[in-house]
Formats: C-alpha cells, structure tokens, sequence
C-alpha cells in the first residue's frame, strides 16, 4: 500500500487528545501513515471527516443528512 | 187484250240480257270490289290485332324490365344502406378508439407530470427538512455532544475506510 501524501482530518471542535490517538492509530493501520492536517468546520454540524488524497471518508452529520435526503 | 208472245220473248231476252249485261259489268265488278274492301278490312283488322299483339307483348316486356329495375334498385339501396351502416360502425369505432387514445396520452401524460411534480415537491421538502435539522442541531448540539459524536464518527470511520 502507498503511503498518502496528504490526510486532512475535519471536525467542528478541535480533538482531544483520546481521540487523537486513536485517529492516528486508526490512519496508521489503514494507511501506514499517521500525520494529517487538522481543520474545524462547522457545516460539518457534528462527527469527523477524514480525507485521504482525493478520498473522502464521512462520518459527519451532515453527510449522514445528506445520505437521507438522497435516498 | 192480245198476248204477243213474240214480244214476251223479246222482252225475256231483252232482259236477260240486261241481266246478263248487269251481271257482267256491275254485279261481278261490285262484288269484285266488294270482295276485296272486305278482304282490305281484313287486312287492316289483322294488322291492327298485330300491332295490339305487339303492343301488348312491349308492354309486358315493359313491365317485367320495370319490375327487374325496380327489384334491382331495391338491392342496390339496400346494400347502400348496409355499407352506410357499416362505415358508421367503423367510423364510430374508430373514434371511440381515437378518444379512449387520447384519453390514454392525456392520462400517461398527466402521471408523469404528477409523479415528476411528486419528485419536485419530496426533494423541496427533504430540502427544507434538511435546512431545518441543519439550524436545530447547529443550535443544540452542546460540546459534550460533539466530543460524543465525534468518538462515533471515529468507530465508524474504522468501519468505511
């Protein structure tokens, strides 16, 4: 697996410290790597972004909303 | 009175030949002609019975073509009448099925329109839920909230990535 070049983790309120952790335990696992940029966003409206490259991997809440509206 | 039997014999004579000559030259020829007078009436009568005949028989055939013409025109109005009927028929269904068409386009067309309309109104209104749920929980959620969500959304990205 290559490793990426660039993670942009998204959230609305920064990260504790817990959490983190078992992000970049998480990113390390999958993607051999565990150094991403960090960035608050509030259209996010809860939950966690991760961006891997060109990948988006939504866990926020408006991703969940927007699924509902789609479907 | 004295008989002069020479004259009666005279007489006699002179009057059969009077006779004779009348007989000759006006009875014969009068019945001659009268014989043939009857004989022309005869004719004429003859003619006239066969031109009768004629006409009759002219007639007859007259009647009978009248007849023949008559049955014939019959036929011929009645088979008009039955093709009138006929393409009555036909045009009538054929407009009963022109319209039930129509009817058919206009109900496919307005089933579209409706299902699109009903497309249109569910995507206004999950737009509008949208916006709304947006505002609420932009307004409600507290920081407790986000860390909580937050450690979902880190077990859920375990999951999807």
């Amino acid at each position: 697996m290559n490793t990426p070049s660039h993670m942009h983790v998204e959230t609305v309120i920064p990260l504790s410290v817990e959490q983190t952790k078992e992000l970049k335990s998480l990113l390390k696992k999958k993607f051999g790597s565990d150094s991403f940029k960090t960035s608050l966003n509030a259209a996010l409206l809860g939950g966690i972004r991760v961006t891997v490259n060109s990948t988006q991997y939504d866990a926020s809440v408006h991703g969940k909303l927007a699924t509902l509206r789609i479907k | 009175m004295e008989i002069k039997l020479v004259q009666i014999l005279f007489q006699v004579v002179n009057f059969g030949v009077v006779l004779g000559a009348l007989t000759v030259l006006l009875y014969k020829p009068i019945l001659k002609m009268l014989d043939e007078r009857a004989k022309k009436v005869e004719e004429a009568d003859k003619a006239a019975q066969e031109t009768l005949r004629e006409k009759e028989e002219i007639d007859a055939l007259k009647k009978k073509s009248k007849v023949q013409a008559d049955r014939d025109a019959a036929k011929l109005l009645e088979k008009a009448r039955e093709q009138a009927a006929e393409l009555k028929k036909e045009l009538a269904k054929k407009a009963k099925d022109e319209l039930h068409q129509e009817h058919e386009k206009a109900l496919s067309v307005w089933k579209q329109e409706k299902s699109s309309m009903m497309s249109e109104m569910q995507k206004e209104f999950a737009s509008a839920v949208f916006a709304v749920t947006e505002k609420l929980i932009g307004q409600s959620v507290d920081k407790k909230a986000h860390t909580k969500l937050i450690d979902q959304g880190i077990k859920e990205l375990a999951k999807i990535v």
